[in-house]
């Protein structure tokens, strides 16, 4: 009998270590059907649909479009369980971090084709928004959204505190991170009301570079072959956070709940796909604004995402058309009621800028329009998930209080270069 | 029954062996390289970073839910109204889904408008970073955890505490014994094989915690609640690499196979009334 539990035991530890498959159904159609992975809400499922409804399948009546939805979060870690199992989707959105591991991975198809079509308009594309999807002369991705980091701030906390708004002091040349750092100060005075929030998600660092940037440092050395963010640039922007949370409390710390929606943050940094949400708010108004500057200008940081098609499709002619269509001026413009356009002709349109629920023409423009040129793409390495993980670990440090900017800074170094050297 | 059993356990067992031998970036082919990723096991820090806290959650959690669970048992043993009310809500918690449990506690411990910060606030005491701050992280995930499951040992121990004999109570208070007496000489000796169980359960689940970490915390704040089957987690799905992680996995197994074999070996020291 003892034997017996002992066996049973050992056999329950063994069958704890098994994980359960996920299976995926296949339906037979006469239609091509076309699976669209992507981690956007039920708004963007919604505008794509509608989009395929009136416009796309009228013209292709033998294509069928399947959207599948995967949090933001897991995408990355998904698509690679996917590939592994070749149960990819055909064609999927991918974010610019994800697209050097892709690429390394070789799961994308090369759309250089599309280059050589003339009714696509390949040169309306601005270049800059290419580079991320290029890598030795092939073309594996284009991006559907390359917006500028923004500032959304609520411009009623600023009138109460008789503060002069980020749009109003960029037109005089004086939005920089002191005044920013100061307005936010004064905002939060207010009990329960914070004065910034740097970030979407507590653990998004991602939005502390522009400083960086702005002081004339960086993350990585030119080459990448090693970290730099420990430099005084670097210090200075982990300072601020650190200031700002821990001396004028004017920065939500880590765990804290707020929303710049719920009204009670006064300014926001995010993408302009924000911005679905900031349309339905109703308890006060809004504005936008670029992110501020420091002595060596203003380099805002860019999101991107874009169409790829994967690897291991059944379909390569259909799902070229699927994404030729998406990418187009006519899926551009219509994708840009959430998504800040890679294509000139659709970026520069009124239709662009004057959507409903839009900020004035001129916040547009000094928020997203003129930016633009300045703005940077994160600094990617096909070793990113490790080296977020390490950042992750420092910032960790400075919301515990546990180490200085300048020690969770070198700690960062140390970490981070030994992957950085691992990779070549 | 046999044929399901080989294609679904044994078989990704044996393969995931094999796997603990390899070098299996996921994407692309299996290299096999020997011993080598045990090799490397002993010589990563963060392996004993996450080995060290699975012990501290394991030696935290397993007293508390022991003591906890016999407590309520004592308590909610007699036949009295109301009775079956206490028992469900306890044991409610263990049919709950245990992400969604996690999650619940995650907002209820939130840093500024947490329900624990506001109730604390009450008491003009001063708002914790609960799920941010190294010292309190790892309490924080036990406490969690042991109100999630005490109430399936609680029914083990109901259980248990049916069998004592009313005659042996009624023969020890006849010997003068107070209810203290009672309980340590009669009712605990004859439930340690109830004990025994528990016990063994009880650690082999608190080893292999997961759900609660990745929701809650992530291993963080500064890998202070990592723990292994977080860690084998991050090696595999977010790292990509499988065959360390099949090794991870592999040496759990084996710490947990020792510590319910030495646990078998010294039942023969403490536990009565097994026949």
């Amino acid at each position: 009998m003892k034997k017996f539990v002992l066996f049973l035991i050992i056999g329950l530890l063994a069958l704890s270590a098994c994980s359960s498959n996920e299976t995926a159904d296949s339906e037979e159609n006469e239609k091509v059907e076309i699976s669209f992975s992507m981690w956007g809400n039920d708004d963007h499922i919604a505008m794509y649909e509608k989009l395929l409804e009136e416009e796309f399948y009228p013209s292709h009546p033998n294509i069928k479009v399947n959207i599948e939805t995967t949090p933001f979060a897991d995408y990355q870690q998904n698509i690679t369980v996917l590939a592994a199992g070749k149960e990819l989707a055909d064609i999927g959105w991918a974010a610019e971090r994800m697209v050097p591991q892709f690429i390394d991975n070789g799961i994308l198809k090369d759309l250089s084709a599309l280059k050589e079509d003339s009714d696509f308009a390949f040169e309306d594309i601005i270049p800059g928004t290419l580079s991320q999807y290029e890598a030795d002369g092939d073309l594996y991705g284009i991006p559907f959204s390359t917006p500028p980091h923004i500032v959304f701030y609520n411009k009623e906390l600023f009138e109460k505190h008789g503060l002069e708004t980020p749009v109003e002091l960029e037109k005089k040349g004086e939005w920089t991170w002191e005044t920013f750092e100061e307005a936010a100060k004064v905002i939060a005075q207010d009990e329960g009301v914070y004065g910034a929030n740097m970030f979407r998600e507590w653990n998004y660092w991602q939005n502390l570079l522009p400083h960086t940037w702005s002081y004339g440092g960086g993350m990585f050395s030119e080459d990448m072959k090693e970290f730099a963010w420990n430099s005084e640039a670097g210090e200075k922007t982990f300072g601020m956070l650190e200031r700002m949370m821990f001396e004028d409390e004017s920065h939500p710390k880590a765990g804290d709940q707020v929303a710049f929606e719920a009204g009670n943050v006064g300014m926001f940094f995010d993408v302009y796909s924000y911005i679905s949400t900031a349309r339905s708010i109703e308890d006060f108004t809004w504005d936008i604004a670029p992110i501020p500057s420091g002595p060596e200008g203003k380099f805002p940081l860019m999101g991107q995402a874009g169409y790829v098609m994967f690897e291991g499709t059944e379909h390569p002619e259909e799902a070229m058309e699927v994404i030729k269509f998406f990418a187009s001026k006519e899926g551009m413009t219509t994708t840009s009621t959430f998504f800040a356009p890679p294509r000139n002709s659709v970026l520069q349109s009124d239709e662009f800028i004057n959507q409903e629920g839009n900020p004035s023409r001129e916040s547009m423009e000094l928020a997203i329009l003129n930016p633009t040129e300045n703005a940077r793409v994160l600094p990617i390495h096909k070793e990113w998930n490790e080296i977020d993980k390490e950042v992750l670990l420092g910032l960790d440090q400075l919301f515990g209080q546990t180490a200085t900017p300048s020690e969770l800074l070198d700690g960062m170094k140390e970490r981070i270069d030994k992957h950085l050297s691992d990779s070549e | 029954m046999f044929l399901g059993f080989t294609i679904f356990m044994f078989g990704p067992i044996v393969f995931s062996l094999y796997m603990s031998f390899t070098d299996w970036p996921l994407l692309g082919s299996a290299e096999f390289i020997g011993i080598d990723n045990y090799k490397a096991v002993v010589q990563d820090p963060e392996f004993e970073t996450v080995l060290k806290n699975t012990f501290i959650f394991t030696g935290g959690l397993v007293p508390l839910n022991i003591c906890l669970a016999l407590g309520l048992a004592l308590l909610l043993k007699d036949k009295l109204p109301g009775i079956g009310f206490f028992r469900t809500a306890i044991f409610v918690p263990v049919v709950t889904s245990l992400v969604v449990w996690a999650i619940v506690w995650k907002y209820m411990f939130a840093t500024d408008y947490g329900f624990i910060n506001q109730i604390l606030g009450l008491f003009g005491m001063e708002a914790r970073a609960w799920l941010y701050d190294t010292d309190l992280a790892m309490p924080v995930v036990i406490f969690i955890s042991v109100l999630k499951n005490v109430g399936l040992n609680m029914i083990l121990f109901l259980a248990g505490l049916q069998l004592v004999p009313k005659g042996l109570y009624e023969a020890a208070k006849i010997d003068g014994a107070n209810r203290f007496r009672q309980f340590f000489n009669v009712t605990l000796p004859i439930i340690t094989p109830t004990i025994f169980l528990t016990t063994i359960i009880t650690i082999i689940g608190a080893m292999k915690i997961f759900a609660q970490i990745y929701v809650m915390t992530r291993g963080g704040p500064e890998n202070s609640t990592k723990v292994l089957v977080y860690y084998i987690w991050e090696k595999a799905f977010q790292s990509f690499e499988m065959g360390y992680a099949s090794a991870l996995a592999f040496i759990l197994f084996f710490i947990i196979l020792i510590f319910t074999l030495i646990q078998w070996q010294l039942r023969k020291r403490w536990v009565y009334n097994e026949d």
